[in-house]
């Protein structure tokens, strides 16, 4: 076991007992490092290559050493991208750096791998020698090239996605506004005259067909949420809030409910949405109250770890189930019969979406009779990667 | 009955209502009717159609009598060969036709449609009610404020 000279100048210095000890620890050093090293002469023959390198390529050292590293493996390194970087790059440039190669060696399969090479001069024997280090980056690369073409095909199949609720919504609703006003038309000419049954098919297929529209309409809202949306700027969710609250003013009044809200933060957000979300959320609150019971809403906030702050809306109302607390947020998901509660199923699932567009998270939690309570939380602070406008 | 008159001498005009949709074309129709609108009403299917009317060419050719000057023109955007964008640019940039009063009539509440139109020279911007009720009340106003409020320019010599 040779010891090594923690002095390193006197490493390289040119004694005769010294020499092999540098020789050996640069052999070491070379054994060590994990990926593929080459030495080659200023002939481009292989002067020394680590283990790394002669197993990745299932190459024999000894087979190796002295020849020129396009004979290497029955010619396999004989190709246009290493020739030009060795013969030509290298020597304009003195090093390379990350130069690609993506080949098919024999015995081993496809690789891809980068290059990193460089002139080392100032040798005893006045020739430059030339380092060569390999990274494989096969596996890497494939991923890479796997996530890209996931990417590519989420992208298009959500424009489709887009594309096709925003066309299906407004050429849906043509058709729909003929059948409701031809309908009320019948309704205005013949209502007085029809009779028991007809008279309810009448209402009824109206009253249908008035749903319809809600439901396309709120398919159309849920797919402009990040088409159509505003820019993020601060927005006082208090200020927000208030609004909200003067919308609701008659139902509260009607209903006998207590609305309270404290004190809100402000956050960066789509103004627009964050009133949407609150409306759907303070809506939700006041439709789904108990009938025995004096409903109160609550809207809260608090600080969270990590730039990000709380909203909460709770209320003593019909509550739900803790098991379909994840359910709610689908789109189409409803827990309650339209003879109860009237609803498309689409006001949370707008919610969420609003919420996503934004950065943050959406969580209901609930009691079956006692109240629900829904959590959003939101960074305070938009990164300009975030923003979709 | 409200009737809207041409000029001082109330000579009742024609209303010319420019839209490719039938049902649509029917349901303004009944609408004016529910609001007791008794004007005599014309229709055409799109812009060409429009200005073969307005200049009484192609198959409103020698209608002289039949295809009287409208004195409002009631004007879908979305249709078909000629939309109601172009039309508008066309009639608003004619010496002869940019005196009769066109009102948009479209399901469109875009922002963009709106000024554009405005821009061309509309007269009025109607965004289509989407009940019947609302276009019955739509065109009540309509009739209103082109009968009582409005004065028309003279009939073309």
């Amino acid at each position: 076991m040779t010891t090594v000279n923690p002095q390193r100048s006197e490493a390289v210095t040119d004694t005769p007992e010294s020499v092999p000890v540098a020789e050996q620890l640069l052999r070491d050093i070379l054994d060590t490092v994990r990926e593929p090293l080459l030495v080659l002469d200023h002939d481009l023959r292989v002067m020394q290559a680590n283990r790394a390198f002669f197993s990745t390529f299932r190459l024999d050292a000894a087979d190796s050493i002295g020849r020129e590293i396009f004979t290497l493996g029955d010619g396999q390194w004989d190709v246009a991208p290493i020739r030009s970087m060795l013969r030509e790059r290298l020597v304009d440039e003195r090093h390379v750096s990350d130069v690609e190669v993506d080949h098919v060696f024999q015995g081993v399969g496809r690789t891809i791998m980068l290059l990193n090479a460089r002139l080392v001069s100032g040798n005893p024997g006045g020739h430059h020698v030339i380092l060569v280090a390999i990274e494989d980056v096969t596996e890497r690369r494939i991923i890479e090239r796997r996530l890209a073409a996931q990417r590519q095909e989420l992208l298009r199949s959500n424009d489709a996605l887009h594309e096709f609720a925003s066309v299906a919504s407004h050429d849906l609703q043509e058709p729909l506004r003929k059948i409701l006003s031809f309908g009320e038309r019948l309704n205005t000419s013949l209502g007085a005259s029809l009779t028991g049954n007809d008279k309810q098919y009448l209402d009824r297929m109206l009253n249908a067909a008035t749903r319809m529209r809600a439901l396309i309409s709120n398919l159309l809202a849920y797919s402009q949420i990040t088409t159509r949306g505003q820019r993020f700027a601060r927005t006082d969710l208090a200020v927000v809030a208030k609004e909200v609250a003067a919308e609701f003013e008659t139902a509260i009044a009607e209903s006998g409910a207590q609305l309270e809200i404290d004190i809100l933060p402000t956050v960066e957000a789509d103004a627009v949405q964050m009133r949407q979300l609150l409306e759907n959320l303070i809506g939700n609150a006041l439709k789904y109250r108990r009938k025995d019971v004096a409903l109160v809403v609550r809207v809260t906030s608090a600080a969270v770890d990590g730039g990000y702050s709380s909203i909460t809306v709770t209320d003593n109302g019909i509550g739900f189930s803790e098991v379909h607390a994840e359910k709610i947020f689908r789109m189409f998901e409803r827990l309650h019969g339209r003879a109860q509660y009237e609803g498309s199923g689409i006001g949370l699932a707008i919610c969420r979406k609003i919420v996503e567009r934004h950065g943050g998270t959406i969580a209901a939690t609930g009691t079956n009779g006692q109240g629900a309570s829904f959590t959003v939380t939101l960074p305070v602070t938009q990164s300009a990667t975030g923003q979709m406008s | 009955m409200m009737m809207m008159m041409q000029d001082r001498h109330k000579i009742p005009i024609t209303i010319l209502i420019c839209d490719d949709d039938e049902d649509d074309r029917l349901l303004t129709q009944q609408a004016l009717q529910d609001a007791h609108i008794a004007n005599a009403l014309r229709f055409v299917e799109n812009g060409e159609q429009l200005l073969d009317y307005l200049h009484q060419r192609g198959e409103f050719a020698g209608e002289h009598g039949t295809a009287p000057r409208p004195g409002l023109i009631l004007l879908d955007l979305n249709m078909p060969t000629m939309d109601g964008r172009e039309v508008l640019k066309i009639i608003k940039q004619d010496p002869t036709l940019l005196d009769i009063p066109i009102v948009v009539l479209s399901t469109s509440s875009l922002d963009e449609d709106i000024i554009r139109s405005y821009q061309l020279g509309v007269n009025s911007f109607i965004t289509k009610p989407v009940t019947f009720s609302g276009l019955v009340e739509a065109m009540n106003v309509l009739g209103r404020y082109w009968l009582e409020i409005v004065e028309l320019p003279p009939a073309a010599a």
